[in-house]
């Protein structure tokens, strides 16, 4: 594997230190196969031209198992109990977790899955050709496969946590989630790290929504000092609603790629997110929906508050093919830059080949509005106050979209916390 | 203690170098109101901005107090504590941000500011019902955003819904009736003067006559060229919108 690459880039069995995958060999040798063939993104990839990766590749990384009392000191996990997994240093921590039995839902280690379940593992991410989803299948530590079953509707949100307790940690970890036909599942995905460790997450999600389901996944990043890289592929069938939400709170290197192959008729989309990146953090989101199928709805909306140094990128695509007639599909990314020195790169695209359509993108960068600041001070709102108002006001629209309440009221909290922090 | 609210003496300012108010006095006592009234470039947003604590305006030579305080020396919000307050010629719209969590705050900032209790949830939802209907502002409006979507006629509205909740001692009107047609310049005017007391004292600016018949003023002063060159009664506003400005330009310059 070491020397398979032709430009020589392919080195990163020896240099990562950590080895390949014993789940899924099979997949596990292709993924390596096309890795070498198609390397890892460079500079002159275009969709990885403000993010760059080279040197999380170059790093020497651990993998350090588990701790024997792992203490989940986070706010969030208090107010959200059961179900709960918890994923630390890449591997299950089944003395954190408490899953219980609910009816319909299944949850499942990759290690033990039917046939069935195993040939659906990397079905929906492996066309695509991400190099970091291969990274991810050749590298697995420990994946879960969830399934509800039709007609099941959970109301309590699953919730799945992801911690890197050790520094140098290189954590791949995966999830399938497949909703049946009719079911509805919340998913709180939360990753967390308690102190700067210098760590490599490499995470992907993919999910299969069946006709008429709904999957909405709440997905907190608060990970300072870590690389994150955080990928989801999505196949949604007729009639069924996808959300993701998604809030940055702090992160070294964070890049979100969405993947959403919308293949059925009737599908609504929303994806959401916040980044609020300071000190010289840099947030990536990536959005990518296909638009197989006519009479399906789609909306996106990313929020981007930076300060000091911070990098913000904003790249949404929005393909609508030939066949997809009355398709509705709008796309908005509003950035507030709070410093001189705080960059954004947003590049809202929509290719559509359908001709009965649609579809709208908007992007929109500035810094508080003044007039509005002296408004507030005038009625008696101190300076900051009237800042932080703005700042709140300003995310409102992206808060408003999630779903679990408990989910919310962390949200407003955190952001208003870090606002704060200015 | 005085009955003087605010005085201004000798008050020259300018923005970006130039020159708009040259030496003006006013002087606003307990329970009057006073116009002003001038033409455009005449310097009443500016005075109006200056009261209020606008950044952008350097003050020169002067001075304005505002009962036994230096006004001039008071951030924008230390104003507002202080109990001044500034109906917008343009109100401003902030997206996201909710009326009334809005004016909650500034209450409560000012009460916190003043050594008084926070307003409970209770007496502030019935000051609200109370204060909004002097001005008719309807109740899917105070639960929306700030100005949001609002005709020129609601955010009239709901500055003079402000005013009457933030009960200031000084309130400075800017071209409150702009934009206004003729129902909802009576419904404004009405709220005003509902608010007006023995107790406080009212500054209009306008441009027009017309707000006067509804807010009727116990001294009009013409400002011109950044200074007020007459003063009169209210019937002075309707010689000024017969003969127009020019008649003042010129009895100025003889």
């Amino acid at each position: 594997m070491s020397q398979g690459s032709p430009n020589g880039k392919m080195t990163f069995k020896n240099s990562l230190g950590v080895d390949v995958s014993t789940l899924f060999p099979d997949l596990v040798e292709s993924s390596l196969e096309r890795l070498n063939e198609i390397g890892f993104p460079n500079r002159k990839t275009e969709d990885w031209r403000y993010t760059r990766t080279a040197s999380l590749l170059k790093k020497n990384y651990q993998t350090s198992g588990l701790s024997s009392n792992l203490k989940l000191d986070y706010p969030l996990l208090d107010k959200i109990k059961c179900p709960t997994i918890v994923f630390e240093n890449g591997e299950i921590n089944i003395a954190a977790s408490c899953i219980g039995k609910i009816n319909g839902l299944s949850v499942n280690s990759f290690n033990e899955l039917s046939a069935e379940e195993s040939t659906k593992v990397g079905a929906i991410s492996q066309p695509y050709e991400h190099a970091f989803s291969l990274l991810n299948i050749s590298h697995l530590q420990k994946g879960i496969f969830i399934r509800l079953d039709k007609k099941v509707v959970l109301d309590i949100p699953l919730h799945i946590v992801f911690i890197n307790s050790k520094k140098k940690v290189f954590s791949n970890t995966r999830l399938f989630v497949d909703v049946g036909d009719f079911a509805e599942l919340k998913i709180v995905q939360s990753f967390i790290n308690f102190e700067d460790q210098d760590a490599f997450t490499n995470h992907v999600t993919e999910a299969e929504l069946g006709t008429n389901s709904s999957l909405i996944i709440e997905k907190i990043q608060d990970v300072k000092g870590e690389s994150h890289i955080c990928s989801e592929f999505i196949k949604q069938h007729n009639q069924s609603t996808f959300r993701i939400n998604s809030l940055s709170a702090a992160g070294k290197l964070i890049r979100n790629g969405l993947n959403i192959n919308v293949v059925g008729e009737d599908c609504n989309t929303y994806l959401n997110g916040l980044f609020i990146p300071s000190g010289k953090e840099h947030m990536d989101n990536h959005t990518y929906l296909d638009h197989a199928k006519p009479n399906c709805f789609s909306s996106e909306c990313y929020k981007g508050i930076l300060k000091d140094k911070a990098v913000g990128v904003f790249n949404g695509k929005v393909v609508v093919h030939q066949d997809a007639q009355k398709i509705m599909a709008y796309q908005q990314n509003n950035n507030l830059l709070l410093s001189d020195d705080a960059v954004i790169n947003s590049k809202p695209e929509l290719e559509i080949y359908a001709d009965d359509v649609k579809c709208s993108h908007g992007s929109t960068t500035g810094q508080l509005d003044q007039e509005a600041l002296f408004y507030l001070q005038s009625r008696g709102i101190s300076k900051e106050g009237a800042i932080q108002l703005l700042m709140v006001g300003f995310v409102e629209e992206v808060i408003d979209q999630i779903q679990v309440d408990e989910i919310k009221d962390f949200f407003s909290n955190k952001i208003s916390s870090l606002l704060l922090s200015n | 203690m005085s009955d003087t609210i605010l005085k201004i003496e000798d008050l020259k300012c300018e923005i970006e170098g130039k020159e708009i108010l040259k030496g003006l006095n006013l002087e606003i006592k307990k329970g009057e109101v006073h116009a002003i009234m001038g033409p455009n470039g005449s310097g009443k947003s500016t005075l109006s901005s200056v009261l209020a604590g606008r950044e952008e305006y350097e003050v020169t030579a002067g001075t304005v107090n505002y009962f036994d305080k230096d006004l001039l020396d008071l951030s924008p919000e230390e104003r507002a504590w202080e109990g001044v307050f500034l109906a917008f010629q343009y109100p401003v719209e902030i997206p996201g941000v909710s009326n009334i969590n809005f004016l909650r705050t500034a209450l409560n900032e000012r009460n916190k500011n003043n050594g008084l209790d926070p307003v409970s949830a209770k007496e502030f939802l019935a000051m609200v019902k109370e204060k909004s209907a002097l001005v008719g502002l309807d109740n899917k409006l105070k639960n929306r955003s700030v100005n949001e979507g609002f005709s020129g006629g609601e955010k009239k509205r709901n500055e003079i819904f402000q005013m009457a909740m933030l009960e200031p001692s000084l309130s400075i009107l800017d071209e409150t009736d702009s934009g206004l047609d003729i129902d909802a310049l009576r419904i404004v005017s009405n709220g005003v003067n509902q608010l007006k007391s023995k107790e406080n004292g009212i500054l209009v600016i306008t441009h027009y006559q017309r707000l006067l018949d509804y807010i009727i003023p116990d001294y009009v002063h013409v400002l011109s060229d950044g200074k007020i060159v007459k003063t009169g009664d209210k019937n002075l506003a309707l010689e000024l919108e017969e003969k127009g400005y020019d008649w003042i330009n010129e009895k100025a310059t003889i």
